[in-house]
């Protein structure tokens, strides 16, 4: 028996009471492509982005390679490929810095190798060094291309793909399509062009309000519709079946409908044969490798944030009179004040580059575990809000003519700022869905960290006038961040779910 | 006439099953209406009337009979809106997500009160509005976190992650619940710490009339819940008709 590529039974998605999808059945086999056809607004993306595991459906089921888009949808992720309308890149990253950033997010070995050849294959080999912000708008479509390929998927998901593309770009994504299901793989491709659709799909579907209203059944794919264009890149390693049995052949269990799509599939594979993510700690450090090169090329945050600090610093000693007998009060909440001012600043630009480019649900649509993207912002705050202490430190002990102990300053300084990172994390990415996230931050963030701050201020006031009976203020903070960073960890995922 | 979502379809549509009393509440409502009201009657006769005067604080310390169950009801609320925000993130059911923001908008009133007449009554025993104490500052921090939640909740409007983020800002928050109410035993404080249940710390008039007082003010806190309840309901799907409309 064979088993679909896409099986879709039912599906409906609601926005509030508004239908957006009122009932779709679609089947789609291995080697086949589909094109969705329909005017602006009729469910389109809506549908595929269900299908990406970006949105959950209201009602109804959907399958791929017999895996539930929501239950597995983990799994499923391994064998999307997904290339919307915008990129969705990062603009401050070169072009093989993207790919080598998402080669690692879906677990591809070899991915320097892979990225290279991809980059070959869609004529941006000479740019590949370049920042994807210099590139035109038709050479960060095909890396968009060259990105959605990047992890061999089974099936490739293309929302308006060729939007932006000129027509030696337009003729490059037919001889990808070929070659794609050619090997065995499946496309669901969406656009408004009549053209396009007669000349890519085997079948052609028609969508009007939310419902299939026509479904056109050509030829079974046989390479006549695009071969004649195959001219670019023949060089191209293509996914190979992994025999025609992995795809066409009922899988008997779950890990046998994981199994890779390709056998010179370059994904990482354990001993049983199945796909594995990267692990946490790997996925983390390469989204704060990310984090940390996009902010050395854009210094949009850590200037902004020294800034910042300073003139708290500077204002503080200005307005006090600062004796002998309340230095040791005053000196060290002026500390602490700069220094949460300062890392709120950098707090809410969290998620800016996702936030600014649209990158996020890209992000999202990769096999990354959740709590490697929110260690990777906490490690990236803290990482930043460090920077500007280690700056404005000497700074503080010049102004406010106090010794730095430095030995017994740094864990309050070091755990004082993982706690205000925890929370500031988390609540940072929550305010990103708001528009006045601003002015939420710090309401949201304020009174949880007054904790903190008491023990901050109180630990640091300790090490300039010493008192006996002092309670164990670092130990209230390292107490604070456990707390915190467990909770974080267990509810982060709710937040960045749509 | 209530709204009831038929599963199936997803309309809305008015039900009219409802049991509705002549005033034209639901029967539930008008109960605890009643309930409360006559509670609030015999509380505030048993505060002014029955409740012996402080022989040091004099009148002002009746103000205590409604600051301990308006603070009660700022701390149970928070609680109630906890519990609902982890059974929304379990089930995805929004009516816990309803009676979550009924709470923290019920809440977040009571904890206002208790905070003014809390700062009164210090005017008149300490002789200051407001002081860094322990118990003061975590009540503190704990409106804040309320207003925050209402604020998120606003900003963020009748979705799915609205609810969801507000249920995740309300399990990060609560943690300073039990803190409130063990600062007495933590700290020194000005703050009298609880009184109730220790033998001969206070007079039996006392401990009555504010027992009372609390059962009073926890079935207007429910009244009060139910109505906000029906309010977030009705506001979801007047959201959702206009939507549907645009």
């Amino acid at each position: 028996m064979t088993v679909p590529v896409l099986q879709i039974t039912g599906l409906k998605k609601n926005y509030g009471l508004k239908p957006v999808l009122r009932g779709i059945d679609l089947v789609l086999q291995p080697g086949e492509c589909m094109v969705l056809l329909g005017a602006n607004g009729t469910g389109k993306t809506t549908l595929l982005r269900m299908l990406a595991g970006l949105s959950k459906p209201s009602a109804g089921r959907a399958c791929i390679n017999g895996l539930d888009v929501v239950r597995d949808a983990q799994q499923v992720r391994h064998l999307v490929g997904f290339v919307a309308h915008q990129p969705y890149l990062y603009e401050e990253l070169t072009a093989l810095e993207n790919l080598l950033f998402f080669g690692r997010m879906y677990g591809v070995e070899h991915v320097q190798e892979r990225a290279c050849e991809l980059l070959q294959r869609v004529g941006l080999e000479r740019r590949m060094r370049e920042r994807v912000a210099t590139l035109s708008r038709g050479q960060v479509q095909r890396l968009a291309w060259a990105r959605a390929l990047l992890h061999r998927p089974l099936l490739l998901l293309l929302d308006e793909p060729d939007s932006g593309l000129d027509q030696e770009g337009q003729v490059l994504i037919d001889s990808l399509l070929s070659e794609h299901i050619e090997q065995g793989g499946s496309v669901l491709l969406t656009t408004h062009q009549h053209e396009r659709a007669l000349r890519s799909g085997n079948q052609v579907v028609m969508i009007e309000n939310g419902r299939i209203v026509q479904v056109d059944k050509g030829e079974p794919w046989n390479g006549h519709h695009i071969s004649a264009q195959r001219s670019v890149g023949a060089q191209f390693i293509v996914p190979s079946v992994a025999g025609t049995d992995t795809v066409n052949r009922a899988p008997t269990s779950k890990k046998e409908r994981m199994r890779p799509f390709s056998l010179r599939s370059n994904r990482r594979k354990d001993q049983r044969g199945t796909m594995n993510c990267a692990p946490i700690d790997v996925e983390a450090l390469a989204i704060l490798w990310k984090d940390v090169r996009y902010e050395l090329r854009s210094k949009q945050t850590w200037i902004g944030m020294g800034m910042f600090a300073l003139l708290v610093l500077v204002i503080f000693n200005f307005a006090f009179d600062l004796r002998v007998d309340n230095k040791a009060a005053v000196a060290p909440g002026a500390l602490w004040v700069a220094f949460i001012f300062a890392s709120l600043l950098g707090l809410g630009r969290t998620l800016a580059a996702e936030r600014e480019q649209g990158p996020l649900d890209r992000l999202l649509l990769c096999p990354v575990d959740r709590k490697a993207i929110y260690l990777a912002k906490l490690l990236g705050n803290v990482l930043f809000i460090g920077v500007v202490e280690i700056v404005a430190l000497p700074i503080f002990a010049a102004l406010f003519d106090v010794p730095l102990f430095v030995g017994a300053l740094l864990p309050i300084v070091l755990f004082g700022t993982l706690g205000i990172a925890t929370i500031g994390t988390l609540f940072s990415t929550m305010a990103a869905a708001t528009r006045a996230r601003e002015l939420l931050l710090p309401v949201l963030v304020f009174p949880l960290l007054v904790p903190v701050v008491i023990a901050a201020v109180r630990a640091t006031s300790n090490l300039l006038a010493p008192s006996v009976n002092e309670p164990p203020w670092l130990g209230l903070i390292i107490a604070f961040d456990v707390i915190f960073l467990s909770v974080s960890l267990l509810t982060f995922e709710y937040i960045v779910e749509e | 006439m209530a709204l009831t979502k038929q599963a199936t379809s997803g309309k809305y549509q008015h039900s009219g099953t409802s049991a509705k009393s002549r005033f034209g509440l639901p029967l539930s409502s008008l109960i605890l209406g009643v309930l409360s009201f006559v509670g609030m009657m015999i509380s505030i006769w048993m505060i002014f009337l029955y409740a012996p005067t402080d022989a040091i604080q004099g009148q002002p310390q009746r103000i205590f009979y409604f600051h301990v169950p308006m603070a009660w009801i700022g701390m149970l609320g928070f609680i109630v809106l906890t519990i609902a925000g982890i059974v929304y993130l379990c089930t995805r059911d929004e009516r816990w997500d309803w009676v979550a923001r009924a709470s923290a908008e019920v809440g977040a009133v009571f904890l206002t009160l208790a905070l003014i007449l809390g700062s009164i009554w210090g005017k008149t025993t300490w002789g200051t509005w407001w002081t860094w104490d322990p118990k003061l500052t975590t009540a503190l921090i704990l409106w804040f976190i309320y207003v925050g939640y209402n604020m998120l909740r606003s900003y963020m409007g009748y979705t799915e992650s609205s609810a969801r983020a507000g249920a995740v800002f309300a399990i990060v928050g609560v943690i300073d619940v039990p803190i409130i109410y063990e600062a007495t035993n933590w700290w020194r404080t000005l703050h009298p710490p609880a009184q109730v249940g220790v033998a001969g710390a206070l007079p039996n008039t006392v401990v009555a009339t504010l027992l009372v007082s609390l059962t009073t003010f926890t079935l207007l806190y429910s009244f009060l819940m139910v109505q906000l309840y029906h309010l977030q309901k009705l506001q979801t799907h007047i959201q959702r008709l206009r939507e549907q409309g645009s």
